[in-house]
Order: C-alpha cells, then structure tokens, then sequence
C-alpha cells in the first residue's frame, strides 16, 4: 500500500507540472472566396529572432507544392519530418479549418510568432499572409488575411 | 543543259513549297499563338514539375496522377482528423493535433 501511494505520489508530482505547462489552443483559419482550387497553409512558429521554430500545421498533403509556401519551405527546405503527423487536406475556397493543439504555455508572451503562408493552384503565392504575436492577449482576437485568409484567430 | 533544267525545276519547286508554306504558317501560328495566350493568362503554372515524379523516377506510381488531397472537393463537412504531432517543442508530447474543416 506504501509503495503503491509513493508512486501514485511521484507521477502525480511529475503529471502535474506537464498539465500546468500547456494548455488546447484553438487556430481558426477563415478562408475568402478567391474562387481557386483548395489553398496549401503552412502554419510555423518563429522565435523573437525571426528563427523558425517549427511547425503547426499543413494544409495540403502534396510535396511537391511545398516549395510554393516559400516561408515555410525556405525555413525548413521542405523537410516533410516538421510535419509529420501534422498534416491534413488543402482549404477550399470560402471554407474554414480549425485546428486543435496542446502548446506549451512557454510559446505564449514569449515573443514568439505564428506565421500562415497561403498559395493556391495558378494563383499566387501569398507568404506570411498571416503573422501575429503570440500572446494572452491576442487570443480571441481577429486578424485579416492579404489574399487567401479572410481572417484567422487563436483561442487559448 | 540537263543540269540546268533540274536546277529550274528544283528552284521552282523550292519556290511553290515556300508560298504553300508561307500560307500554312498563319494556321500554324494560331495554335501556337494559343497555348503563349493560355501561359501568358496563367502567369505561371503552379505545379510546372508534373512530370518530375518524387524519388521514383516516371514510373508513375508516385502521387502525381491524383492531385486530390481529400480536402475541400468532397463537399460538406471534412472528417476531424487526429494525429500525432512530433517532437518539436511545440506541443504537449503524447497529444494528438486535432483539425476539423468546415
């Protein structure tokens, strides 16, 4: 019975930092109506340097349309290992994907950006259509795209 | 004298192939003109390297013949997909990224 409350004890103890240290975060990406065939979206993460951390989320399961989302692809050189697991189909138009995700608190008020590159089959390619702060604050708060992206927000 | 005759003839024949050439060349250029009309509208192809199949040669058995994604085609609502994201430092290891498409 000891034995059995000293562990319970330790992987509460070790269980509980974890929980306190992330928390489901919510990224809602609202297309317009361009009237092309689905988007490609490369979702990353850059440090307060402007270092590319990782990534997020792709949109779009082709690899050869990589090169298209040009922030994404020159950060990573198209390495498809950042997002394993994390990749899903493209965006139609007027369509919206929501995405939820267990970040660490750390990414928050840290500096810390998230970047959206859009590009579209014949249309344009539109880097870092989106790049807003991470922040508590910016949380729940609507930011307008340039091209593809009607508006996106993250909600923690 | 017989060499000079062929020389007329061929210098004649040259000639009418050229004028049947010259009036074939307008027809010629229409298709032509078409497809430089069709790039130029497109500005540029997004995916120009079709036929560069990845890491498998043009055997055809790579991921070009079908460029749906099973995303936004389908209609409706996209099924919720769930997976695991890797270790990057960005996510909570041992969770699941979760993406709903509406």
């Amino acid at each position: 019975m000891k034995s059995f409350m000293a562990i319970l004890a330790v992987t509460t103890a070790l269980s509980v930092p974890v929980l306190a240290e992330a928390a489901p975060v919510t990224f809602t990406t609202k297309m317009r109506n361009y009237g092309g065939n689905g988007a490609y979206l490369a979702l990353y993460v850059t440090d307060a340097r402007g270092k590319y951390v990782g990534s997020l989320w792709m949109a779009g399961g082709r690899t050869r349309y990589y090169q298209h989302l040009m922030g994404w692809y020159r950060a990573t050189g198209g390495n498809t290992g950042e997002i394993n697991g994390i990749t899903g189909a493209s965006v139609g138009s007027g369509r919206s994907l929501k995405i939820t995700l267990d970040l660490a608190d750390a990414l928050f008020d840290a500096g810390y950006k998230l970047h959206i590159d859009a590009a579209a089959e014949n249309m344009r390619e539109s880097p870092n259509e989106i790049v807003v702060p991470l922040t508590s604050s910016g949380s729940g708060k609507a930011v307008s795209g340039s091209r593809y992206i009607a508006n996106f927000t993250y909600k923690r | 004298m017989k060499s000079s005759k062929l020389l007329v003839a061929l210098s004649a024949s040259t000639l009418l192939f050229t004028a049947v050439a010259s009036q074939a060349m307008p027809i010629f250029n229409q298709d032509t003109g078409a497809s430089v009309l069709e790039a130029t509208q497109v500005g540029f192809r997004w995916f120009d390297d079709d036929d560069h199949h990845e890491g498998r040669g043009d055997d055809d058995h790579g991921d070009d013949d079908d460029d749906d994604d099973g995303g936004y085609r389908r209609g409706g609502t996209v099924q919720p997909q769930s997976a695991t994201p890797p270790s990057n430092g960005l996510f909570t290891p041992g969770t699941k990224a979760n993406a709903q498409m509406n």
